[in-house]
């Protein structure tokens, strides 16, 4: 067992953006934060969504707390996160089947809820986005976007750390240091290290950890009632749409269509599960047909269009205290200091929400931890202050390879620490991303890289149309020669093709199931890797 | 357009084929659609690497008798199949690739990655365990090349440090190489292998003779590189360098696949073989129970008739077969395919696990016609990737099954005329 020698004010539990958020929003306001993740950030629902910048039209209709919430934080988003944000707008459609009086209560309750909708001529839409369904019979413009959950979440961790947080990731709060009704730390379980014991204390720790939020709670003796939503998407192999295409009517499967760098990513379904599925979310053959079938009627060519993978996530839905049945449910943000709920003191549990309002719930998680620490004079600065990397940029002008523009779309102001000076460090790992040798240098020693998917999720390597084919073992060299851990890494590259085959394996037909069967064989035969004893997943 | 034989696909099956029926003297077109596994071919062959249970294969003809009987192999028969290996080896070293290995025992090649594996036939100056294990000492330099990303010299030396070697990496740079380098995606193998000519070659044995003058080493291991073919490049550097140098695969397109692969395509056209590069087979005309003619994307309507046809058009892969979300399809001929019937079985979790659905592929009679609607096309032959039974990825089968089905094949069509 081994005991963190520095008390915290705060443990954060969670490496999602919310968990992200609340540790950069705590450490801005002087507090001592440890963030602890028990896989890689982004490994839950943050990293497996459509990465939608809402304008929260969608729920105008039916919630118009949500709405309101979703287009003050979309504004301010554009704002803090110019990185990660990309400004394509957005259209509702009616289509010949949906009812056209719903585009009237849609455009009212969007211009009561703060949202700038407009409708417009379905011919305009046509000539706005070429891709959308020729038959539209209704159109309306919103401030919809797309954001990159990946940078948006890294950038709130690099910039805690800047402001001196403790970061640990793979590891796994297993238990609670307790003291009578007080919540003195946690106990974590170190998967890199054998599973050892670690334990940290502070005053106050927060649940930031998504649906497994719901069994942290009830590790700490109290009940938060959540309820597992699954969604599943496709992702498309090229980008069909520069808008994001939403159906106008009310929200149901697999009615949005969201442009993001290179592809476009179709969602989702719904569709509540028990908490024993949590930790394997497949994509069923059933799901995949209704995402195309649906998608298809958003934009035809999808029909024609190379899935790419399918993935699905699971939103942690939450049921108001007052209503135990869990009917009432709410997509609201739920902050709850289990001191004056429960009798517990020391533990404060962020949940509900959407990764549109992660900042928010952040901002309410750190009030209620200020309030309880008696730190209520630092007050919340992050919706001013620009995220890094999405500081106002001129570093464009300076940079000129491909991999180097590549490296200021995805790292923004902080593109100008990777290492470029030598022919070697520009040399491209991954040609379909343009992720060069120094950015995977630069993403080891700054970005908690230890293995090829947190590489992944830091750089986009191996996410392109080859979906990794060449660049996993250049990465993995490169990796290998910061620890020796050779077989450690061979094994790295038969996880991170298996991680693709899973996206891939519920779409393998077609072009998808002969690159399989490449893949298979380079991978498996001529590299050689399915002689390894595959050592179980490595997240 | 009227030939003896028309081949549609030009991979390892489908050249062997072409090659074997050119030797008699037969009039031979080859339909390529320009995509082939061989470019990614690591230098060696394999004709059974694994059985059933995924165990490694020392003794080939043993591990033949576990094999289904749905299998290439068991429709071959044990007999033939050792056999026709050694032919098959024959065949290569006839067409100038020259390779070692035995139809009998397995060696023991090395993987881009350092990895051990079964093989059948290696080319004869890439280094397998068994070469280096055969020299006096056991110490060996690996030499890299500065900037060069795709070769993996540290895993190779893990790997052979197990066996009991001595490893030592050297890594080379010369003026020639850093000027490649000046382009981010120029370090390929292809590309380092066109510029490794003459003083530019004969500058890199320089570079490599002046890094290695205190190494103990007695062999060097070298990445693939340099050219390939014949008595090329790869040649000229082992007599430059002067010690016992041995050539190492890299990852992704490969240097001496490619070599194997132009040099069969030259070996087939010195015998009079007409290759039509870039064609796509997209329908046909039948005529009772043969094959009267194809057509092809490019000639306008202009028939390719032949007495004979073969099918060796690939796997998934090679899209000579196409998956469907619920079937499998032989899209251009209209051929009968076998496929598992359940699929909700075709994948596994594990990619490297056995995944059912790589045994899909064309049906064929115990002659290897193949079969339409039901019944065998008279004149035409599948062979290769192309046929069921056989999940080639996993048993590394895929070169012994290409070769030894398409010169069975050849063999039928010779014996009918």
């Amino acid at each position: 067992m081994k005991e963190l020698d520095r008390h915290y004010d705060v443990i954060v539990i969670g490496g999602g953006a919310t968990g992200a958020g609340t540790a950069r929003d705590c450490a801005l306001r002087g507090l001592k934060v440890l963030l602890v993740e028990r896989f890689d950030f982004t490994h839950g629902a943050t990293g497996r969504n459509h990465g939608l910048l809402h304008s929260g039209a969608r729920y105008a209709v039916t919630d118009s707390e949500s709405a309101r919430e979703c287009i003050e934080e979309n504004m301010i988003l554009r704002r803090i996160a110019a990185n990660c944000v990309e400004d394509t707008g957005g259209l509702f459609i009616t289509l010949p089947e949906d009812d056209l009086d719903y585009q009237n209560t849609f455009v009212k309750s969007c211009l009561a809820a703060g949202i700038q909708a407009e409708a417009i001529d379905p011919d305009l839409a046509r000539r706005l986005e070429p891709s959308v369904n020729p038959g539209l019979i209704g159109a309306v413009k919103v401030p919809d976007g797309s954001i990159d959950p990946f940078r948006l979440t890294m950038a709130n961790v690099y910039d805690a750390r800047i402001h001196g947080a403790d970061i640990l990731t793979y590891h796994e709060v297993t238990d609670f240091i307790r003291s009578g009704s007080r919540i003195e730390g946690v106990v974590m379980c170190d998967h890199r290290n054998s599973g050892h014991e670690v334990r940290a204390t502070a005053d106050v720790v927060v649940n930031a950890a998504g649906i497994w939020g719901h069994l942290l709670a009830e590790k700490a003796g109290v009940s938060v009632k959540m309820f597992p939503a699954k969604g599943a998407l496709l992702v498309f192999g090229h980008r069909v749409n520069n808008v994001v295409i939403n159906r106008c009517r009310k929200p149901a499967n697999a009615d949005i269509l969201v442009p993001g760098d290179t592809v476009c990513v179709i969602g989702t379904t719904s569709d509540r599960v028990s908490f024993d599925e949590v930790d394997r979310m497949d994509v069923s053959p059933e799901e995949v047909d209704v995402l195309l079938r649906e998608g298809i009627k958003l934009a035809p060519s999808l029909a024609t269009t190379r899935i790419l993978r399918a993935y699905a996530g699971v939103r942690p839905l939450v049921a108001s205290d007052d209503d135990p049945s869990g009917r009432s449910i709410s997509r609201g943000i739920v902050c709850l200091d289990h001191a004056s709920r429960d009798g517990l003191e020391g533990f404060v549990t962020i949940t509900g929400g959407k990764l549109m309002t992660y900042r928010l719930m952040a901002e309410w998680a750190t009030d209620t931890v200020c309030r309880k620490l008696g730190r209520e004079s630092a007050g919340c600065v992050t919706a001013e202050l620009p995220l890094p990397g999405s500081e106002p940029i001129d570093a464009e002008a300076s940079r000129s390879t491909a991999g180097e523009k590549a490296a200021v779309g995805r790292h923004g102001t902080l593109a100008s620490r990777i290492p470029s000076a030598y022919a070697s460090d520009r040399a491209l790992v991954c040609e379909c991303e343009e992720v060069s040798v120094g950015e995977v240098e630069y993403a080891v020693n700054n970005l908690n890289v230890d293995n090829l998917l947190n590489l992944r999720r830091r750089t986009r390597l191996g996410m392109g149309t080859c979906q990794g084919q060449l660049c996993v073992c250049r990465a993995a060299a490169i990796l290998e020669k910061h620890d020796n851990c050779t077989d450690r890494h061979l094994n790295g590259i038969r996880q991170f093709v298996n991680e693709r085959w899973k996206g891939m394996r519920p779409v393998a037909w077609g072009d998808n199931l002969a690159e399989s069967q490449l893949t298979a064989w380079l991978y498996g035969n001529v590299a050689g890797l399915d002689s390894l004893d595959d050592s179980g997943e490595m997240n | 357009m009227k030939f003896d034989t028309v081949i549609i696909g030009a991979g390892l099956a489908g050249i062997t084929a072409a090659i074997r029926l050119a030797e008699e003297g037969k009039n031979v077109g080859l339909v390529s659609a320009g995509r082939s596994s061989m470019h990614f071919n690591s230098g060696a062959l394999g004709l059974l690497g694994f059985d059933t249970d995924h165990h490694p294969v020392d003794d080939v003809p043993t591990a033949l008798v576990s094999l289904l009987p749905d299998h290439p192999y068991s429709k071959l028969g044990d007999a033939y199949v050792t056999r026709a290996a050694s032919d098959a080896a024959d065949l290569l070293r006839r067409a100038g690739v020259r390779t070692v290995g035995s139809a009998v025992h397995n060696h023991t090649r090395i993987s881009p990655l350092g990895i051990l594996r079964p093989a059948w036939l290696t080319l004869d100056n890439i280094a397998t365990l068994d070469s280096l294990k055969s020299l006096s000492e056991s110490c060996v330099a690996i030499i890299s090349l500065a900037g060069f990303l795709d070769f993996y010299p540290r895993f190779i030396a893990s790997s052979l440090e197990k066996e009991g070697f001595r490893c030592e990496i050297i890594t080379i740079d010369t003026p020639e190489l850093k000027a490649l380098r000046s382009s981010e995606t120029e370090m390929r193998a292809a590309n380092i292998a066109r510029i490794m000519q003459g003083d530019t070659l004969l500058s890199f044995a320089r570079a490599i003779r002046e890094a290695v003058r205190t190494s103990e080493a007695t062999a060097l291991i070298i990445p693939a590189v340099v050219n390939f073919d014949g008595d090329g490049e790869a040649l000229r550097l082992r007599k430059a360098v002067g010690r016992q140098l041995f050539y190492a695969p890299t990852m992704g397109v490969s240097v001496p696949g490619i070599a194997m692969h132009t040099r069969l395509l030259r070996y087939f056209l010195s015998l009079g073989g007409r290759l039509l590069n870039g064609h796509r087979v997209t329908s046909a005309d039948f005529d009772g129970d043969k094959l009267s003619a194809v057509y092809t994307d490019k000639f306008d309507g202009d028939a390719l008739r032949a007495d004979n046809f073969v099918f060796a058009a690939g796997s998934f892969f090679g899209r000579g077969i196409v998956a469907l979300p619920d079937a499998v399809i032989e899209p251009s001929l209209g051929l009968d395919t076998f496929a598992p019937s359940d699929t909700s079985q075709w994948h596994k979790p594990d990619l490297f696990d056995r995944q059912p659905i790589m045994k899909a592929g064309i049906a064929v009679d115990d002659r290897f016609r193949a079969l339409r609607n039901g019944s065998p096309v008279t004149n035409l032959f599948a062979a290769g990737a192309a046929l069921a039974g056989a999940d080639s990825v996993r048993e590394d089968s895929g070169a012994g099954v290409a070769m030894l089905t398409a010169l069975y094949v050849a063999d039928e069509i010779l014996n009918n005329n």
